[in-house]
């Protein structure tokens, strides 16, 4: 390692097949990631590279100091890694990133068989009951909400289509999402678009 | 696995290696321009070609091995296996100690031993001179790379003495070759690392 450390080009050689195939095992137990084990190796030796300048033996066993060195750097690259893999799921989730660590374990977002079964089921009720509501409403608003919403026209479009002005348009939608926000319970709105929906009717 | 990592970090320290060179080559230049100096100032001995040939070669290996093994080895710019470095260093002390000696030791009546002092340590203090300036104590981690540094440079100027000095009486080697080698040898580690850890800390 001092030689490495004094600029032998052979001496980081000899350490680097003397420690990569047990670092890529270390790290490969770390991040279950066969693909991103490479380059977070790569990555551990540049960082170790980076750093040589710093290393120091602080015991009697140079050895043993070098493969903690080592081993120490790429732990780190790995809790790295682990966090940034965490955070791109929160975003994909739509979730916010709180900067928490992954590395405690993560509660696996795939739900089970029996959780989806309930999910469609609860979804299958809210559209039953919001087509119910619909039903509800006078013709010409009615028209206007499906025209809006299910075929999703814009106001200027259903207005050309139907014959009648945009503003006359955007007062039937109000006055229908109104309606429809009365019919239905207050948990369904952000599936109906309600209150998007009476923003751009006014 | 790939290697770009790989191959980056090796030019890395090939670059390393060649700004370390560019340091070294003037160095080594101006030292043996200073070597060369001196013998041609003082002249080579009288007897030079009487001496016997393992003296003669000895005399020259002292240079490359002192002059320019050690320093390089100082410097990082060749790194020899541990057996390699032991024996370099047993070789690099004992081929200038007898060539310096000689053997049988001469039984000339005793001589001046101040003039051969002064040139080594003169000698010396140039090429400790261009070393500190090239920044030789300084390019390895390790503080004990300043020894090497400073061993060859001695021995070296040490080697540089016997070229010029005729005298061969056991007195006259001890008291104006050999001792102030052995004084100088310490002030120029005690200098050396002086500037190694300033260069390093």
């Amino acid at each position: 390692m001092e030689r490495y450390v004094d600029g032998d080009r052979r001496a980081f050689e000899e350490l680097h097949v003397a420690l990569s195939h047990r670092l890529r095992g270390f790290l490969l137990k770390l991040v279950h990631d066969e693909p991103a084990c490479d380059d977070l190796l790569q990555l551990t030796l540049l960082k170790a590279h980076l750093a040589r300048d710093r290393f120091r033996v602080p015991g009697g066993d140079p050895d043993g100091a070098v493969q903690a060195w080592y081993f120490a750097i790429a732990r780190n690259v790995a809790m790295d890694f682990l966090r940034d893999r965490h955070r791109s799921k929160k975003r994909e989730a739509g979730g916010s990133d709180d900067g928490k660590d992954a590395v405690g374990g993560l509660p696996d977002p795939t739900p089970t068989a029996q959780e989806h079964g309930e999910q469609v089921e609860s979804e299958a009720i809210i559209v039953e009951e919001v087509r119910a509501a619909i039903a509800q409403l006078p013709p010409k608003q009615r028209e206007v909400v499906e025209l809006h919403k299910l075929r999703g026209m814009s106001m200027a479009d259903i207005a050309s289509r139907l014959q009648v002005r945009e503003g006359a348009i955007r007062v039937r939608a109000h006055r229908a999402y109104k309606a429809l926000a009365r019919l239905l319970q207050p948990r369904k709105r952000p599936l109906l678009g309600q209150d998007d929906a009476t923003r751009e009717a006014e | 696995m790939k290697r770009n990592v790989f191959d980056a970090i090796g030019a890395d320290l090939s670059a390393g290696t060649r700004e370390k060179r560019r340091h070294f080559l003037p160095a080594l230049v101006g030292a043996i321009s200073l070597i060369f100096a001196l013998v041609a100032m003082a002249g080579i001995r009288q007897d030079f070609l009487e001496m016997p040939m393992w003296r003669q070669v000895a005399l020259g290996a002292s240079w490359i091995v002192c002059g320019l093994l050690f320093p390089a080895v100082g410097v990082g710019l060749w790194f020899p296996p541990r057996r390699t470095r032991i024996a370099l260093a047993i070789a690099g002390v004992a081929i200038p100690l007898a060539a310096v000696i000689g053997w049988p030791i001469g039984a000339e009546p005793p001589h001046d031993a101040a003039p051969c002092g002064i040139a080594l340590v003169a000698l010396g203090t140039g090429l400790v001179g261009v070393g500190a300036l090239s920044g030789a104590f300084a390019q390895r981690r390790a503080a004990a790379s300043t020894t090497w540094v400073a061993a060859g440079l001695t021995l070296a100027a040490l080697a540089t003495t016997s070229w010029i000095c005729p005298v061969d009486h056991g007195g006259h080697l001890a008291w104006g070759h050999l001792l102030p080698a052995l004084m100088f040898a310490a002030l120029a580690l005690a200098l050396g690392r002086r500037l190694h850890r300033r260069a390093r800390t």
